[in-house]
């Protein structure tokens, strides 16, 4: 062994490098990007976690929060009572329609009648500061700041609820323990309790959530919650949901983590690529290093310290590109609190945590480092003989090499490390893990399979540019696939994340065709029937046939309880289906929408008990309590059971916006049930729609006349609030894509210089030396997009179906245009990064390149 | 041979067979080649191409190892020893200069010339890299890069790194084939004017037959066997 410490190899990498910086610094981008959205991540969800902490009481604004659909019953009251506590406070939570005298327009809104001192913690913001109703003796309100610009309103202004009308003290900002995205479908309005009857909006068929605040006093605190904890199955017994601000901080605590850990898996996936991009760079860069290692094996140098120059090389040019990225990432931390506003439920200050920043950056550099040393190791192995006999090759296959596959052990390991501690469980971890590598592998495959076929096809007919170009693709040196997967990658992610976006609202779109219905009429008391259609008809409208709605709840399936059906593990029911109410109607006939797809439909029955009442079920509803013909069901008919059977199965179309059931029972039945009525109608337009809303609003304050284009508008406003953050970090993988183009490009254009000198020698002009060029970028790009897209029309399919449980709507023309997008960027990338190489002379190439 | 020429051999063969594995075949390069080069000597190595000049090079310079047969280098035994520990011997013995020049592109002049020294920690590498630079008329162009310089230039930086180590044995492969006439004469002289100075045994490969003849001794292979052949009679 030599005496070569390590002091001469840091001193010979740093040689070896000064040449190289560009071209290193643009390995070291590779990783900027997967870093900075780790590391921004990590912060933000340290920077939350602590606020939580910090705030952990406004999250509830209360000690315990109680609620129920049903007013507390005196026993209810009683076991409350039992909880020592400082202070209660009281409020009912409401969806309505408000209406603007000031516009006369009409809106849903979600009204909070509250009264007492609530919230103790946190802060009720308004605007002015400072503003309450509970306590106040005249008809105030607060509203959201997002109604009063959406209506133009201001202080003074009033704003009618059911019966009464309210005068606008100010704007409400922020309620504890809720974000603004709360409100994005139904805005908050809040009035005094006090004024709550007036409204006349609590009468039967209101749907009214109840809910009590307690405050205890510091000393007790404890004491309190162990009583509280003592109550609290009776409590629950009673269907009285009981949080304390623990569970309201896991709940919170359990959302938010959910989508930081989808956040940072998007970001780990632009690590992965940037991973892959740099060992492809590397790959190409140290091929260049064969014969520079075999002269130092040849005066001396053992293999170790020749391979060590390069990876210290390596690892330090991964260190840089970490560090450019935790800087980024921490630019980009700053502003995540405002993208994140929406759904924080409290106000965040940015704090630099240092922890996360620097595991981040450990993890990155660790991460890139160990993709960077899997094409480092063949260096090993280089014979010295390679100095006077170029032909020699250095031997063995990579995967026979124990320390290749050590290092893809640690990368292994590494992975399956960090996706078991960003997602909730095992099985999560497995899924995203397994679906990350399919996708990886499935775009490998492509690529691979583009290399193979474009090798074994004949070209014979094509032009010569274009047949060279297609040569380039599968050449020595190629980076085909890996452009294929990191390219593929991000349009994968983007496209899949949109075709949801566009299939969710797609459900809501058909209202915005002619003849469908654009109001939905809610809530129609019996009485109030005559005289809402009256309305409707006076305006020229068809005001249709209303539907009566009776609500019920399961009792029993085949004998079984709801409980039964959702802890027996063999039935797999969808446990939402065993607890919902359930509103159904009854008719004797099937709508011309409606397809009945098994049994038939009875038209009428009587609740004579002669057997049980034949029903009709819905396919959805038959998927989630995995039902079939002949099956018992009991309804719990507001305290009256009655037994049905199966009788048939129908479909509906969701996506048409009418009133659609769960369940229809046969005329005859629930005649006599307490119920209200719905019914939607065709607008011709908008004024007759402001006015038809306006009118019954005005006259039957109690019934929600909705506005399905508006509602169509705030569900892709919403979307778009999700959609924009998904987009913002899946763009990360774009961008490694590009940059890792671009790294290609320029690793291989020492190699693309000789060729193109060599063509130019024997007569090719510049302009097809570009056009090879073009064919080369434009194709792989086409690929990229081909690949990465197909695959998001897969995910789209699964996202659509499993949890979003609607239709997959494909949007062609936005789908062809994102191919041609992608395979637009990577030509304009690849001959952005060529230029020059086409115009230079073949002495000049031959002599710059020696 | 004697007992006391043995001790003054640098470089002894003996019995050296190399096989290459070709499909089915085996390919016998070297076949069972033996020979002494004593300190002090200079020897050629002429053939045809193909006749195994190269492979025996890489064999005498421990960059190989034969099949069958054994090497001895600077009084040690190659065939026991591993890679890295052949490696050092070269770091400290041998010297090398080839036909395409093998300087490392991303290193000057002077940085190619000091990596030998560096390699064994020596100290005062810089210095000794600049006088060897110097020798060969290249003192004021230490600081250029292999690509800034002459074929002629970088076979001088070649030159130079080759002597820098003191070696006991140098090896040079076609040291002018990628030379035109003119800059190869003064290679030529450079690197038998560095030889006598050094005292060092050389051993050169080459096609060129005048160049071959200016060796002490002159060893003729072809098809895998080696023999000794008398100046005078060389050119048959």
């Amino acid at each position: 062994m030599n005496k070569a410490g390590f002091g001469w190899i840091l001193v010979m990498a740093w040689r070896d490098m000064r040449r190289a910086k560009s071209r290193l610094g643009l390995f070291a981008l590779a990783v900027v990007s997967g870093v900075a959205a780790l590391v921004a991540i990590n912060s933000f969800r340290a920077n939350l976690e602590s606020e939580m902490d910090r705030q952990s009481r406004s999250l509830l604004g209360a000690d315990v929060e109680y609620d129920a659909n049903v007013p507390f019953s005196p026993k209810v009251e009683a076991l409350i009572s039992l909880v020592p506590a400082e202070e209660i406070s009281r409020e009912v939570k409401f969806a309505t329609m408000a209406y603007f005298p000031t516009q006369d327009d009409t809106r849903i809104v979600r009204a909070h009648a509250m009264e007492g001192t609530f919230p103790w913690y946190g802060k009720l913001d308004t605007n002015p500061e400072g503003l309450h109703v509970a306590g106040s003796s005249e008809p105030v309100a607060l509203l959201e700041d997002s109604l009063m610009l959406q209506f133009d309103l201001k202080v003074g202004d009033p704003v009618k609820i059911g019966d009464l009308e309210f005068e606008i003290i100010g704007e409400v900002l922020r309620i504890p323990g809720e974000g603004s995205f709360t409100g994005s479908f139904a805005p908050r309005i809040l009035i005094p309790m006090a004024f709550l009857e007036q409204t006349g909006l609590t009468q039967f068929g209101s749907r009214l959530h109840y809910f009590a605040y307690q405050k205890f006093d510091d000393m007790m605190a404890e004491p309190s919650l162990k009583i509280l904890e003592g109550l609290r199955e009776e409590l629950e017994e009673l269907e009285i949901d009981v949080d304390t601000v623990a569970d309201q901080r896991r709940r919170i605590g359990r959302t938010l983590e959910g989508m930081n850990s989808f956040l940072s898996m998007v970001g780990f996936v632009a690590l992965l690529l940037g991973g892959v991009a740099i060992a492809g760079a590397v790959q190409v860069y140290l091929k260049g290093k064969t014969d520079a290692v075999a002269t130092l094996r040849c005066v001396g140098a053992s293999s170790r310290q020749a391979m060590l120059i390069y990876c210290i090389q390596i690892s330090l040019v991964g260190l840089v590109g970490c560090l450019a990225g935790a800087l980024l990432g921490l630019a980009i931390q700053s502003f995540l609190p405002e993208l994140m506003k929406p759904f924080l439920p409290l106000e965040l200050q940015v704090e630099i945590s240092w922890s996360s920043i620097f595991s981040s950056l450990l993890f990155g550099w660790l991460f890139t480092s160990l993709f960077a040393f899997l094409p480092l190791l063949p260096l090993r192995k280089i014979s010295p003989l390679r100095a006077i006999r170029a032909s020699v090759e250095s031997g063995g296959k990579a995967w026979k090499d124990g320390a290749f596959l050590l290092v893809s052990l640690g990368l292994l390991s590494l992975t399956a490390v960090f996706t078991i501690t960003q997602t909730q469980t095992l099985g999560q971890a497995l899924g995203f893990f397994g679906g990350i590598l399919a996708a990886i592998l499935l775009l490998a495959g492509i690529g691979w399979l583009l290399r193979f076929v474009l090798k074994r096809m004949s070209f014979a007919g094509l032009p010569y540019v274009w047949r060279q170009g297609l040569a380039n693709l599968h050449r020595p040196n190629n980076r085909t696939t890996m452009l294929v997967v990191t390219l593929g990658m991000g349009a994968f992610l983007i496209y899949t994340i949109y075709i949801s976006e566009q299939s969710m609202l797609r459900q809501g779109e058909l209202a915005d065709d002619d003849g469908q219905p654009n109001v939905i009429l809610f809530d129609i008391q019996p009485d109030q029937l005559e005289g809402v259609q009256a309305t409707i008809g006076e305006l020229g409208v068809d005001p249709g046939r209303a539907e009566p709605i009776v609500t019920m709840r399961l009792q029993s399936l085949n004998g079984m309880s709801p409980e039964e059906l959702k802890n027996d593990e063999r039935l797999e029911i969808e446990n939402w289906a065993a607890d919902r109410e359930y509103r159904s109607t009854y008719r004797d006939f099937i709508r011309e929408d409606e397809e009945l797809t098994a049994g038939s439909f009875t038209a009428e029955a009587t609740l004579d008990g002669s057997g049980p009442i034949p029903v009709s079920v819905e396919q959805r509803i038959v998927e989630a309590l995995k039902l079939k013909l002949g099956d018992r069901i009991v309804w719990d008919v507001q305290g009256l059971p009655i037994e049905t059977e199966v009788t048939s199965i129908r479909k509906v179309d969701w996506r048409e916006m009418k009133p659609n059931f769960f369940v229809v029972f046969p005329s005859g039945v629930l005649e006599a049930a307490p119920a209200f009525f719905v019914t939607a109608v065709h607008a011709q337009d908008r004024e007759i729609l402001v006015r038809l809303q306006s009118n019954v609003v005005k006259q039957y304050p109690n019934v929600s006349a909705v506005n399905l284009t508006m509602i169509l508008e705030s569900l892709r406003e919403i979307f778009d609030k999700i959609s924009f953050v998904i987009r913002f970090m899946a763009s990360f993988t774009i961008v490694t894509g590009l940059i890792a183009l671009m790294a290609s490009v320029i690793t291989s254009r020492y190699q693309r210089a000789r060729e193109s000198a060599l063509l130019r020698t024997i007569g090719a002009s510049a302009k097809q030396i570009r056009g090879i060029m073009g064919v080369e970028y434009a194709l792989v790009g086409a690929i990229a997009g081909l690949a990465g897209v197909g695959l998001s029309l897969a995910s789209g399919w699964a996202v659509t179906k499993y949890a979003l449980k609607v239709e997959l709507y494909i949007p062609w023309d936005v789908t062809v245009a994102t191919v041609l997008i992608v395979a637009g960027m990577t030509l304009l990338t690849g001959m952005l990064n060529s230029l020059g190489i086409a115009k230079q002379s073949p002495m000049e190439s031959i002599r710059s390149e020696g | 041979m004697t007992e006391s020429s043995s001790e003054l051999a640098v470089l002894r063969l003996s019995e050296v067979r190399k096989a290459y594995h070709s499909g089915r075949e085996d390919l016998e390069v070297l076949k069972g080649v033996s020979f002494d080069v004593k300190a002090g000597e200079t020897v050629s190595i002429i053939g045809p191409s193909g006749s195994g000049k190269t492979t025996l090079l890489g064999i005498c310079a421990g960059l190989d190892r034969p099949s069958t047969g054994s090497v001895s280098l600077c009084g040690q035994e190659l065939s026991g020893l591993g890679e890295d520990e052949r490696a050092a011997i070269r770091n400290e013995s041998v010297g090398f200069v080839f036909q395409n020049f093998q300087l490392i592109p991303t290193l000057t002049a002077l940085e190619n010339v000091m990596v030998p020294l560096e390699l064994r920690g020596e100290k005062g590498a810089r210095e000794r890299a600049k006088e060897l630079l110097g020798q060969v008329g290249l003192g004021d162009r230490i600081s250029h890069y292999p690509i800034q310089l002459s074929g002629g230039e970088q076979q001088r930086v070649a030159l130079a790194r080759a002597f820098v180590n003191k070696p006991r044995i140098l090896f040079a492969d076609e040291p002018t084939g990628n030379l035109d006439t003119d800059t190869s004469e003064p290679i030529v002289e450079l690197l038998f004017g560095l030889n006598k100075t050094a005292g060092t045994t050389l051993v050169l490969v080459t096609h060129d037959l005048d160049l071959a003849k200016t060796t002490d001794r002159l060893l003729r292979i072809d098809h895998g066997v080696l023999q000794e052949v008398e100046k005078a009679g060389a050119d048959e």
